[in-house]
């Protein structure tokens, strides 16, 4: 497939990046994102995907098609009209499960593997921290923890937890 | 010298030999003179010889096992060996080099004969051939290490001095309690004993005096540990960074003669030891002099013939600290040189887990990292029983010391010329006296394991960085990206890798490096990119010594593209702006986009926050090598060096790194090895190297007309990949 997001390899390094143009993003029947790009070409079944999903969670935006090529890469969802970027948003929400630990209530142990018992945004949880090698420090205060079954949660900011939480967090940071 | 040569003659150059014809050591000089070749016995026993030079063609020299020969050959005959150790050796080869140029009737200007330290690359006169740096100079003696920390330490001088102080005024606190049981006892227990009355009050005096003495040696003690420990551990701290800013300094071949375990070792559990042995030993040692002194002074000022007998079993065990030191301190060398030995086997093994287990060689690497371990074992055993013995004995010794008081005192007293209060002081004095002593010896042996420690530290900090930063340096800013390569020589010791290579490259023309393994193909892009300097001859760029730029900035325009890419532990986006921190997203997309590698790093499930690198998201070959490509790509920068870029991949993922170097070589000056000729398709031109010298330029096409070893290498390649696929 030709598409707008490929450059001969030629090109020099400046004009890789394209400011993307006009665009029109609808869903069909299906629920599926249908893609119009500024040439008028239809693309069905595409994916928003964050390039930057801890470091820069509000750029880069990158639309993929059904066969994983980059149709579009939006630089900011904020320079974008108002409906297309909740669209993206919604479809991005659907496909970004990423419960956000706001409280530990008990954690089994402090050696892994470690039963937790957590409050999230999404409800309460309880998993299992097979190592502390899955516990990932993103910034001072962030984690993303990923538990035995691969399932990942962020941690936004432990310094603002309470004591009990705040200690258990302050190990792995 | 001058008695053998004739009239009219002068010596061109000359060498000395250090062996004689039955390899015993004995001097002889050999020289080229315009009309001879003069060989001369410096004890005269040989008759000095002569060949009129026209009948002498060659001269040849080789290196064996450490033992060096020199020939001179005519056309079809040897005319005379001799031999010499390897300190001869890089001036033999000079000499063979020069005389063989002047029988060629060559001029033998003096050509900067320079070359190169093999272990830490420094550049060496002409006449030496261990370099300055590395050469086994007398060491201090590892004991003496110890005292070169004190520079680490005076940068912390507040704390250095408020340590020093509190250490003092703690030990006189500790010193406060048994000064007062003298008068308590004689003052007050003794005479209530016989039953006399005294002042209630005075019972209460000496008991709040005792209580004040205990919390004010509390207070200072804890004030004491407290600031020791913080400059220690600060002046570890100090000495991990210095270590690791140095290592980052040394060049390349430091690394490759040093086993990484080692220096993990060195840099991790040595400074570890200085740290405690600092915060524990140190002060303690301190404090026990201070005491011993103090002791030692208030004994002989209360009852100088007592003080006298308690310290008989003094030199006794003076005497034996002396005599077990050595042993410890060997004991303990051979303990960090065996815990080293034994990290470096982790270091070896892990990395390469993956070779184990396909040679399924578990079983053989749990060996050998056990018998690693023994060795661990046999050299604590050692210490061990030095240090079990000399322990209890010297707690024996203090039990005899206190038995002879006892036995003493109790004479004295029933003399009637000694209180009981002043025995029991004294007791309680020696008591503090004699465990000082004893810990005074447990401190000794961590004196010398820090003392072993530290040395093996200094050993890496007395290194010298081999490139020299230049004293007026040039700021190169960014090139133009010409490189003139002039007549460059360099060697490692006494192999000769890069001989008399010359080569010009236009900006943003890209050569193609090709030749066997060991041509000196990666040596000559490595002193292009200044890990090394040359011996002799000099490589500009845009018309300017490379030396005389400031190493950081001169490598800012260089890129490189290796082998086996390297990521380090991060995100992808902090791996491919580590070059260049600074860089925008946008940027780091950009690069990515132009590698090729940004539709990978869509799919991963974190994009360009997916961490790679050790314990990192598996990338393949390709993969990573794009991510490196998009490194380089980055820095923009005007010279590329591409080595091996896709030789450790198959040709699909060859030719995706291919699109995404042709984007990267495309207007920067390129110098491209390669293995597969496939892979110069681009090339401007072609360099075959052979033995360190260039044997064939040009182009493709022109080459293969040449039927020479370009030729041959693309004939074998050829037929290598007939029924594979076309080349």
């Amino acid at each position: 497939m030709n598409h707008p997001g490929s450059q001969p390899a030629s090109q020099p390094l400046k004009n890789e990046l394209q400011p993307h143009a006009n665009f029109g993003l609808s869903r069909d029947s299906f629920g599926r994102l249908t893609l119009i790009n500024s040439e008028g070409e239809r693309f069905v079944g595409v994916t928003p995907l964050r390039l930057f999903p801890f470091s820069d969670r509000d750029h880069w935006v990158s639309l993929v098609g059904p066969d994983n090529k980059e149709l579009l890469l939006i630089e900011d969802l904020q320079s974008i009209p108002a409906a297309l970027r909740k669209t993206i948003e919604d479809e991005l929400a659907d496909l970004e499960f990423l419960p956000v630990i706001t409280r530990v209530v008990h954690c089994s142990s402090d050696v892994e593997p470690s039963a937790w018992d957590v409050e999230t945004d999404r409800g309460p949880a309880h998993f299992v921290l097979k190592t502390e090698d899955d516990v990932r420090n993103l910034a001072p205060g962030k984690l993303l923890i990923v538990d035995a079954v691969g399932q990942r949660y962020l941690v936004e900011d432990f310094r603002k937890f309470d004591s009990y939480s705040r200690r258990i967090m302050e190990e792995y940071a | 010298m001058t008695a053998a040569l004739e009239a009219g003659e002068t010596v061109l150059c000359w060498l000395e030999v250090d062996l004689d014809a039955d390899l015993h050591f004995g001097k002889s000089l050999l020289c080229l003179t315009e009309r001879r070749f003069v060989t001369v016995s410096a004890t005269w026993s040989r008759k000095p010889a002569a060949w009129p030079r026209t009948e002498v063609a060659l001269v040849q020299c080789r290196d064996q096992f450490g033992l060096g020969s020199i020939e001179i050959q005519s056309v079809d005959a040897r005319l005379a060996v001799w031999r010499y150790t390897t300190r001869h050796a890089t001036a033999a080869h000079r000499f063979a080099h020069r005389v063989n140029a002047a029988l060629r009737s060559e001029s033998i200007a003096e050509k900067d004969t320079v070359t190169v330290c093999p272990s830490c690359g420094t550049t060496l006169g002409p006449e030496d051939l261990t370099c300055q740096n590395c050469a086994p100079v007398a060491q201090l003696p590892p004991s003496k290490s110890l005292f070169r920390l004190y520079p680490f330490a005076r940068r912390h001088g507040v704390m250095l001095a408020l340590g020093l102080f509190f250490t003092l005024a703690a030990t006189a606190a500790t010193l406060i309690p048994p000064g007062l049981t003298i008068p308590f006892v004689d003052d007050v227990l003794t005479p209530l004993a016989a039953g006399e009355k005294i002042d209630n009050s005075l019972i209460y005096w000496f008991l709040a005096g005792l209580a004040g003495a205990a919390v004010l040696a509390w207070l200072l003690g804890w004030a004491k540990m407290w600031v020791i420990a913080l400059l220690s551990s600060r002046i570890a701290a100090d000495l991990r960074n210095e270590m690791y800013a140095h290592l980052q300094r040394l060049s390349l071949e430091f690394f490759g003669g040093k086993r990484t375990g080692d220096l993990i070792s060195r840099l991790g559990s040595d400074t570890d030891k200085i740290c405690n042995f600092l915060s524990i030993s140190l002060i303690e040692f301190v404090s026990d002099l201070v005491m011993i002194v103090l002791t030692a002074i208030i004994l002989l000022a209360i009852d100088y013939k007592l003080a006298l007998v308690t310290l008989v079993p003094f030199p006794i065990i003076a005497w034996l600290i002396q005599k077990v030191r050595k042993t410890m301190r060997h004991g303990f060398m051979q303990e960090n040189r065996a815990w080293g030995a034994m990290i470096s086997v982790l270091s070896d093994t892990i990395p390469g887990i993956r070779v184990v287990k396909a040679f399924a060689q578990e079983r053989r690497e749990v060996e050998r990292f056990r018998k690693a371990n023994d060795h661990v074992l046999v050299s604590n055993d050692r210490v061990n029983r030095v240090w079990s013995f000399f322990g209890p004995m010297v707690s024996l010794l203090t039990d005899c010391g206190m038995l002879v008081i006892w036995a003493y005192g109790a004479w004295q007293i029933s003399q009637g010329t000694l209180t009981t209060g002043v025995l029991i002081g004294f007791l309680a004095y020696i008591g503090r006296f004699y465990t000082r002593l004893d810990s005074m010896s447990r401190i000794f042996s961590n004196a010398q394991r820090a003392g072993a420690a530290a040395h093996r530290i200094f050993e890496i900090l007395d290194r010298i960085p081999s490139v020299p930063e230049p004293v007026r340096p040039i700021t190169p800013g960014r090139v133009a990206g010409k490189i003139e390569i002039k007549d460059i020589c360099f060697s490692y010791g006494t192999r000769q890798v890069i001989n008399d290579v010359s080569l010009s490259v236009e900006p943003g023309e890209m050569i193609g490096l090709v030749g066997a393994s060991g041509a000196g193909k990666s040596t000559l892009v490595n002193l292009v990119c200044r890990f090394y300097d040359v011996a002799s001859g000099a490589i500009l760029i845009d018309g300017t010594d490379i030396r005389s730029f400031p190493v950081e900035e001169y490598r800012r325009n260089i890129g490189i593209v290796l082998q086996e890419p390297f990521l380090f532990f991060g995100s992808i986006a902090e791996n491919i702006a580590y070059a260049k921190p600074e860089a925008t997203r946008a940027q780091i997309i950009a690069a990515a986009k132009a590698a090729k590698a940004h539709d990978f790093i869509l799919r991963l499930p974190d994009g360009y926050d997916s961490i790679v690198g050790e314990r990192g998201q598996s990338l393949s070959g390709g993969e990573r090598q794009r991510i490196s490509i998009a490194r380089a790509l980055l820095t923009d920068p005007r010279i590329l060096i591409l080595d091996e870029a896709t030789s450790s991949v198959d040709t699909a993922t060859e030719r995706e790194i291919q699109e995404a170097l042709d984007v990267l070589t495309k207007g920067r000056t390129t110098i491209a090895i390669a293995h597969r000729l496939s892979t110069l398709r681009n090339a401007n031109r072609i360099v075959v190297m052979e033995q360190g010298r260039v044997m064939e330029v040009g182009g493709h096409g022109e080459l293969l007309d040449k039927n020479g070893a370009y030729a041959k290498l693309h004939q074998a390649q050829y037929e290598l990949t007939q029924g594979v696929a076309a080349p």
